[in-house]
């Protein structure tokens, strides 16, 4: 890695600090669909930001009185920062379990 | 009190609309990704009335789930047609909407048909639903209507037009099929407006003829802004068979994309794009927005635009004194001057003798 690249990490860093997070890196509350479980790796999908693309990360980030929950077709919700461009640049944080539908929201 | 505005988002490839008006807001469809909440934050807007889904694909549904789960912001009401299509999508939305309705008491309207028209209204602005009608919303996306015919997701699709002072000024298609499209036709209802937010982003409508569908639509509606709500290099829009016929039915409609097009510039400029507002647009990280997140304003003259609309006279020998609209990030990049003149997609440049010779800043008068 060259100066400048570290040198543009850095002021990335601090202006983050400072309050401007671009949008990419922004996190909002997301649901996350749990869609596969090997070994510590999960694989899940963030619907608000490609809900065709799979993505994976550790168990580890569930907290562990949720990690019953993990089971595949689960929803959790995340602070996900759901205008990434790429599948590694997401990050999540604050797993929350989500509820079923309500079955008399007249939508089913 | 202040005077209503219409934003058109840059969410790349998808919908979202946002309607400010003097007693509230309402959020017409919801692409991906953040940009929404963006827009919402940097304009102070934490409650929004209604939120109207057009249909439930995920380009224009996805960020209503983010709407829903942002704790900053109240949807007070979300007006939505079922889908029995059932996909993860729609089950993931009524979850939002369960955890939503825990939080803030938001309220789920489902029936968004012609019988909904005014119940919408939060000031000044009239919002009329068009279509579907409710014997046809009753049937349901993969039911029948009353011809018999099987309803598909984009027959069923809302159709909503904004009225001010009896003036339709937008026409918010989502993505209606040619079979809706036929529908609305045939109720007879009015669907003049001078913006239209074109349907399927300019890409297929499922339409057998879409040259066909293109005119009918354009005829009906007669716009004189048409928006491209497009993500640069997703899908291969808009497609220039559409503007063609678009520039055919309305020849002199401005034309815009939200996002420069690969049919009209194959890379991207290296200058910034320095004439788009301050909004949020999905384009500005990648400088890749044409008109960008486009704002209707109203105002004493009329309804004012940013970006403004640059209308130029061309010199071109091959078609003389002929009148173009183009946004003003760069003519030689726009599509509709490009399409207007024939020329070929690959054509690497713009031809100096097509270069427009003068320019002028117009607004829409109603």
């Amino acid at each position: 890695m060259d100066p400048k690249t570290i040198r543009a990490g850095l002021q990335n860093c601090v202006r983050e600090i400072r309050g401007f997070v671009p949008s990419e890196r922004k996190p909002h509350r997301a649901l996350v669909r749990i869609d596969e479980l090997d070994g510590n790796r999960v694989t899940a999908f963030v619907p608000q930001w490609n809900p065709l693309q799979a993505v994976y990360f550790l168990d580890s980030l569930i907290p562990e009185h949720l990690r019953n929950d993990l089971v595949a077709g689960r929803h959790f919700t995340a602070m996900v920062n759901i205008g990434a461009k790429d599948a590694d640049e997401l990050f999540f944080e604050d797993f929350v379990l989500a509820p079923e539908p309500d079955p008399n929201d007249g939508l089913s | 009190m202040a005077s209503p505005s219409l934003a058109i988002l840059d969410v790349g490839h998808g919908n979202s609309a946002v309607l400010r008006d003097s007693d509230g807001v309402l959020v017409v469809d919801a692409c991906l990704g953040g940009l929404l909440l963006d827009f919402l934050d940097q304009n102070g807007i934490v409650e929004v009335h209604a939120v109207v889904m057009s249909h439930a694909d995920h380009d224009h549904m996805a960020g209503v789930l983010s709407l829903l789960l942002d704790s900053k912001i109240h949807v007070k009401n979300i007006y939505v047609n079922p889908d029995t299509r059932k996909t993860k999508l729609w089950h993931e939305l009524r979850i939002a909407l369960r955890i939503a309705r825990r939080r803030t008491n938001t309220v789920i309207h489902t029936q968004l048909d012609t019988t909904v028209s005014g119940a919408l209204n939060c000031g000044m602005v009239d919002v009329q639903i068009l279509s579907p009608e409710p014997e046809d919303a009753l049937g349901g996306v993969g039911g029948a209507d009353l011809d018999g015919g099987t309803i598909h997701p984009h027959t069923l699709n809302a159709v909503i037009r904004l009225l001010k002072d009896g003036i339709a000024f937008a026409l918010l298609p989502g993505d209606i099929d040619a079979r809706g499209l036929e529908k609305l036709l045939q109720s007879g209802r009015e669907a003049k407006s001078k913006i239209l937010v074109f349907p399927h982003h300019g890409g297929h409508s499922g339409a057998h003829n879409a040259q066909e569908y293109v005119s009918r639509l354009c005829a009906v509606v007669q716009p004189e802004v048409v928006v491209f709500s497009i993500g640069r290099g997703k899908h291969d829009t808009p497609r220039p068979e559409i503007v063609e016929a678009v520039r055919s039915v309305a020849p002199d409609a401005h034309i815009a994309c939200t996002q420069l097009s690969t049919h009209c510039a194959k890379t991207l400029p290296d200058k910034d794009a320095s004439h788009l507002n301050d909004n949020p647009a999905q384009g500005k990280s990648t400088n890749s927005c044409c008109a960008g997140t486009i704002l209707f304003a109203f105002d004493k003259a009329g309804i004012s635009l940013s970006p403004a609309i640059v209308t130029c006279t061309s010199v071109s020998s091959r078609r003389p004194h002929r009148q173009l609209s183009v946004w003003a990030r760069d003519p030689s990049l726009s599509c509709e001057a490009r399409w207007s003149f024939g020329m070929a997609k690959e054509s690497p440049g713009f031809a100096m003798a097509d270069t427009p010779s003068t320019y002028v800043e117009s607004s829409l008068v109603v």
